[in-house]
């Protein structure tokens, strides 16, 4: 018994010593490598951040350990149940625009706007996409992926056809009228498995018009109703009507095969549609070309439609600070270099080597490069969700009956004017 | 001591059981209960805003469209799957060859629902099997989009839910003719009862047990549609095929309504227990008869 109690001092003070002294080694290693979460739902990005990761470590002793939800909804709810708390993944993907507008309103997201202006000052990013990451002059998200939105042509219909790229509107109107007179879809358009594919043409036709009018309809400052947006949408109902579109129902979620096929000529969608084509076995250059649609009027001409993935950065995370240096590495390019590389994407890094970018669109990020081209929002962030929503199914229902132009439009702007009265005029 | 024991011993044993229900049930019903009160984001405070959910939902014309939907999928679901079931198990009992047929008819039953809906999304396609078929054989008039107007696109779903949901009521009502006594029949037979009357008389209401799963099972299936639809249309084109499940799944996780996603979860659920509850007490009050 008194063997025992001469024992048992020794080893209660060994048991807190150990403890605090194990603390402490952690406290002092600051040293020592740290490793945060990046979250997010798309599976092909884990080898890019991995590789990314381990250069990070050699350079800033961060690394990023990834997190992939198989489910978009899924990851959505996670991310935005954990963002008010201190379980918020410090580094997570999400979408662009007003997409990100409510993290941001609610104070969620970290301020980014210092790293971007260094990274704009070294020639790294073109100044006028800083603001698609943000709002007021703010930026809370980095440009982890950025997509350009244009014509994708099918080279063997084009030349069985003597057609050449279209510089005009009106040689485009005239590449249109002979592939349907030679019984080839122009346009392909899929409503009907593709919901959201109805915002493509509106905001397209928009920006080729007059890319000012896009800009304040989505602001609210100009109503979907409004005679010039009457005019456009007609215009566009003009080449529903005459059968330059696909038909609803034409497509069973399979938008290469038609086009690879030739059944359709042109595709105008997203660059990542590359990746559906590389699938079917169709090679950039050989079997396809893109080109951006010229504009109808001389201020079309310089629009190019952008869609980004950003990287945010959660400011509840314990791990802000630590996120925002890893940040900073990122948006580099030696750290944009890998990534692209890896993950076979087209760096939104001007600095990017040439040889990193897919082949057919480095004339295409050189002319960015060069300020050729003005860059708006994507749609389906350039204006409040709650208005997208709702906005892009009547849309859906004007691609299926062009004369319902008026209803549509009139039940947008009761949408949009609804939204911006409760959200007080943002 | 051991006398107490004795006396809890049974609820020990049901224990797990009730706390999973609690835990996971009713704590589920109670929280979406307790939101549909709310207007939350998930990334503010819920604020109580009293019955403007479901105010907001029933003047919603959306969600009248998504009602009479899901009424039209319930009807469809009785039509198809309990009544095309209910036939195919009285002729498959009586013909020859028929395991193979049973099998045949059952196997799409093991297929996942977003399977089936990718291959119904090609059947229906403009150029797709059903159409090219229809014009094969000269019946040009009838082949169209299936999937883009209302409500074609909604009753072409239903087929398609039909197809995989035809094998397993087939079973049961298979499994439900099984157990009919043979001297019932016989009887029958004896007194001069025809096949029609055979069916009518005394099949009919002995399979009035299997009748009320298959049709509870039917219609709760049929007030939960979602994942067919979601793959194959996502409610549209313009909300034209949207269900109350899809319409309370766009509003919690597109909208971030969770306040009216939960109301919606609601009124859903008070129409399946209601109708539930309505349906068996008939059934079993005729059965006791």
């Amino acid at each position: 018994m008194n063997k025992n109690s001469n024992a048992f001092w020794p080893v209660l003070v060994a048991m807190l010593l150990i403890p605090a002294l194990v603390v402490g080694g952690t406290i002092t290693a600051q040293d020592d490598p740290v490793v945060i979460d990046w979250a997010n739902d798309a599976a092909w990005h884990e080898a890019g951040q991995d590789a990314v990761s381990e250069a990070s470590l050699g350079a800033t002793g961060i690394g990023v350990n990834t997190v992939i939800f198989s489910s978009t909804d899924s990851y959505q709810a996670a991310v935005r149940g954990a963002l008010p708390t201190d379980d918020a993944f410090p580094l997570f993907d999400w979408w662009f625009g007003y997409r990100m507008k409510d993290l941001v309103d609610a104070g969620l997201l970290a301020d980014v706007t210092d790293i971007w202006q260094k990274h704009i000052d070294n020639g790294g990013y073109p100044a006028s996409m800083m603001g698609s990451f943000g709002f007021d002059g703010r930026a809370y998200g980095l440009p982890k992926m950025i997509n350009y939105w244009v014509v994708f042509y099918n080279k063997h219909v084009f030349a069985e056809h003597d057609l050449e790229v279209p510089t005009t509107w009106d040689d485009l109107m005239a590449v249109a009228e002979t592939l349907s007179n030679n019984d080839v879809t122009p346009f392909g358009l899929d409503v009907v498995g593709c919901r959201w594919c109805s915002f493509i043409w509106f905001e397209e036709m928009m920006v080729r018009v007059d890319p000012a009018l896009y800009q304040s309809v989505m602001t609210g400052e100009t109503a979907y109703n409004d005679p010039q947006v009457v005019a456009i949408m007609e215009q566009w109902g003009a080449l529903l009507d005459a059968g330059y579109f696909s038909q609803p129902g034409d497509f069973a979620d399979n938008w290469a095969e038609p086009f690879v096929s030739g059944s359709i000529g042109m595709f105008l969608i997203g660059d990542w549609y590359t990746a559906s084509l590389a699938r079917a076995g169709f090679v950039a250059g050989e079997d396809y070309g893109i080109f951006v649609m010229p504009g109808i009027t001389e201020a079309g001409n310089r629009s190019l439609i952008i869609e980004g993935r950003p990287l945010l950065l959660a400011e509840n995370s314990p791990q802000r600070d630590v996120a925002l240096e890893f940040a900073d590495y990122f948006m580099g390019v030696e750290a944009q270099t890998i990534w692209a590389e890896t993950s076979d994407i087209n760096s939104p890094s001007l600095l990017a080597p040439e040889e990193t970018r897919p082949g057919h669109l480095v004339d295409l990020a050189n002319a960015v490069a060069n300020g050729e081209y003005e860059l708006y929002t994507r749609y389906w962030e350039a204006t409040p969700p709650q208005i997208v929503e709702q906005v892009v199914d009547l849309l859906g229902q004007f691609v299926l009956d062009p004369a319902a132009l008026q209803t549509v439009l009139d039940g947008a702007e009761q949408i949009a004017q609804d939204y911006w009265a409760s959200a007080g005029g943002e | 001591m051991q006398a107490l024991f004795r006396k809890i011993e049974p609820y020990l044993y049901l224990l797990p059981a009730l706390l999973l229900v609690g835990g996971l049930l009713l704590y589920s019903v109670a929280h979406t209960l307790a939101i549909s009160f709310t207007d939350w984001d998930l990334i503010t405070p819920p604020r109580f805003v009293g019955l403007q959910n479901y105010i907001d939902a029933i003047r919603d014309p959306t969600f009248t469209r998504s009602f009479s939907n899901t009424l039209i999928w319930t009807g469809g679901s009785l039509l198809l799957p309990v009544g095309g079931g209910l036939l195919l198990a009285v002729v498959l009992e009586r013909i020859p060859g028929q395991r193979v047929l049973k099998t045949l008819i059952y196997l799409p039953a093991i297929l996942s629902t977003t399977v089936v809906a990718a291959i119904w999304s090609y059947v229906y396609t403009n150029n797709g099997v059903l159409n090219e078929t229809l014009r094969w054989v000269g019946l040009d008039a009838l082949a169209r989009p299936w999937l883009v107007f209302a409500p074609t696109n909604t009753l072409a779903m239903i087929v398609a839910a039909s197809w995989r949901a035809l094998g397993p009521s087939m079973v049961l009502f298979l499994v439900g003719l099984q157990t009919i006594p043979p001297e019932l029949i016989e009887a029958a037979k004896i007194d001069g009862a025809g096949e029609r009357l055979l069916f009518w008389r005394i099949k009919l209401p002995l399979l009035r047990p299997i009748t009320a799963i298959v049709v509870i099972m039917s219609v709760i299936g049929s007030f939960m549609t979602f994942d067919l639809v979601w793959v194959m249309t996502q409610g549209g084109p313009g909300r034209s095929s949207e269900t109350l499940a899809v319409t309370m799944y766009r509003q919690a996780f597109i909208m971030w309504r969770m306040g009216y996603a939960g109301a919606v979860a609601v009124i859903l659920s008070t129409i399946v227990i209601a109708f539930s509850i309505f349906y068996l007490r008939e059934t079993l009050k005729r059965s006791a008869v």
